[in-house]
């Protein structure tokens, strides 16, 4: 950029193999050194010693002062991270733990309210035979409204590169899909599971295991890898219905071609936790309230009719289907 | 050399006093560092050449940053202002790559 309009007093110091119609090119590779440089010098050489005013010894510091101070200001500015970014953020970090807190707060009362409900329905229900209050306990172990516990599996599958979120490396086909898990579970149920839980998320017949970009989200809960498919039943009949279904293959598939370990493992002892009693669409009570139906007209999943008596195992009932 | 003695006058100043820069001068600080820089490396090229003078240097350190600045300006008005920034930065740092090189040579002697 030239300060001023005097021609160059000094030739290109050398010619380089650049075409010489390439003005632009020439001018920017090899005169880089402004030439009001040469030109001075040449004044200099040409007048003697140059004179110098006082007004312009002082003009000329005070610019040097400006232009030092206005520099390292901008590089300072520069430098620091922009407050309106990190305040943004701040404020979305804040918001986000808030409304965890707030979802957690409601959870636990949620679930403190379940529980006060189960203790009163068991007052009201007290003068009424054994019988249907076993049949009761049944349904709400296979409506998943009670926390159940006994023998059954674990299916845990995880990410993989250790599922770490945030890790560039982890494509979207290392990832455990929420397809994965349906495959699972429906294998699950199909070997006569009575209750399944994903990651503590208790799998009901309303249940929906979905995915939310790289989440998978079972009742609208994100989950976190690794995820550890729990089924309460006959440990060795899921074991085969694993097989006979195909999931093992598909399991083995996933872990040979997208390295998403899994495992699955008998227990002696597992327990489940209970979801709140889903709210009846379509069901309503004409007169008393022993014959409700807990099932809800609107999910269709579940062929309870089919359900032996009350008392006996009821290890061959089928959920056919957790969407 | 008065110049350069003020230069380091103002950038200690600048950085005990940390004054604050306009919100609306913010878009062409990069810029405007950069053409800052091309005149600095410019001057000492100048000087190990035997050709520094005051008067030069603090012009060209201006007009560079106030020309820089003024070119990204002109490209946010039009629609441009990040191609122009590109090409400003690729013409001031071709300049500053060859006056190192000629640094080099005055230092090194290759």
């Amino acid at each position: 950029m030239t300060a001023d309009g005097t021609p160059p007093q000094r030739p290109p110091v050398r010619r380089g193999p650049v075409d010489a119609s390439m003005t632009l090119l020439n001018e920017v590779m090899h005169r880089p050194l402004d030439p009001g440089y040469a030109a001075a010098a040449a004044a200099r050489a040409a007048d003697g010693a140059p004179r110098r005013t006082r007004s312009g010894v002082v003009l000329l510091v005070v610019l040097a002062v400006l232009l030092g101070v206005v520099t390292t200001a901008a590089a300072i500015d520069l430098r620091a991270p922009r407050p309106a970014v990190l305040e943004a953020r701040a404020t979305l970090e804040q918001e986000i733990t808030d409304r965890q807190a707030q979802a957690d707060a409601l959870a636990t009362r949620s679930g403190e309210l379940s529980a006060q409900i189960g203790t009163l329905q068991d007052e009201a229900l007290g003068g009424l035979s054994d019988s249907v209050l076993a049949d009761l306990a049944q349904e709400g172990a296979l409506t998943g409204s009670q926390a159940v516990e006994g023998p059954g599996v674990i299916v845990t599958l995880d990410d993989a590169g250790g599922g770490g979120l945030g890790s560039d490396d982890a494509s979207s086909a290392s990832l455990v899909h929420d397809s994965d898990l349906q495959r699972v579970v429906n294998a699950l149920w199909s070997g006569g599971a009575e209750a399944v839980a994903i990651n503590d998320q208790r799998l009901t017949g309303l249940s929906a295991i979905r995915s939310a970009g790289d989440a998978i989200l079972v009742d609208l809960q994100p989950l976190v890898a690794p995820y550890h498919v729990e089924a309460v039943g006959d440990a060795d009949a899921m074991r085969s219905a694993l097989v006979r279904t195909g999931a093992s293959d598909y399991l083995r598939l996933l872990s040979s071609q997208y390295g998403i370990e899994s495992s699955v493992a008998a227990q002696s002892r597992l327990a489940l936790p209970g979801r709140p009693t889903p709210t009846l669409y379509f069901a309503s009570v004409p007169g008393a309230p022993v014959d409700s139906d807990p099932d809800p007209a609107g999910s269709g999943t579940s062929d309870e009719d089919t359900a032996p008596p009350a008392g006996t195992d009821s290890s061959d009932q089928r959920q056919e289907s957790v969407e | 050399m008065i110049a350069v003695v003020g230069l380091v006058v103002g950038v200690v100043a600048g950085l005990v006093l940390q004054p604050q820069v306009p919100v609306v001068l913010q878009p062409y600080l990069p810029i405007a560092v950069v053409a800052a820089l091309d005149a600095l490396f410019g001057g000492l090229r100048a000087m190990l050449d035997g050709l520094f003078d005051d008067k030069v240097f603090l012009v060209s350190f201006l007009s560079n940053v106030v020309v820089a600045a003024l070119i990204v300006f002109l490209g946010d008005q039009l629609g441009v202002g990040s191609q122009l920034s590109t090409a400003v930065v690729v013409v001031l740092g071709i300049r500053i790559f060859s006056n190192a090189a000629a640094i080099r040579r005055h230092i090194f002697k290759a």
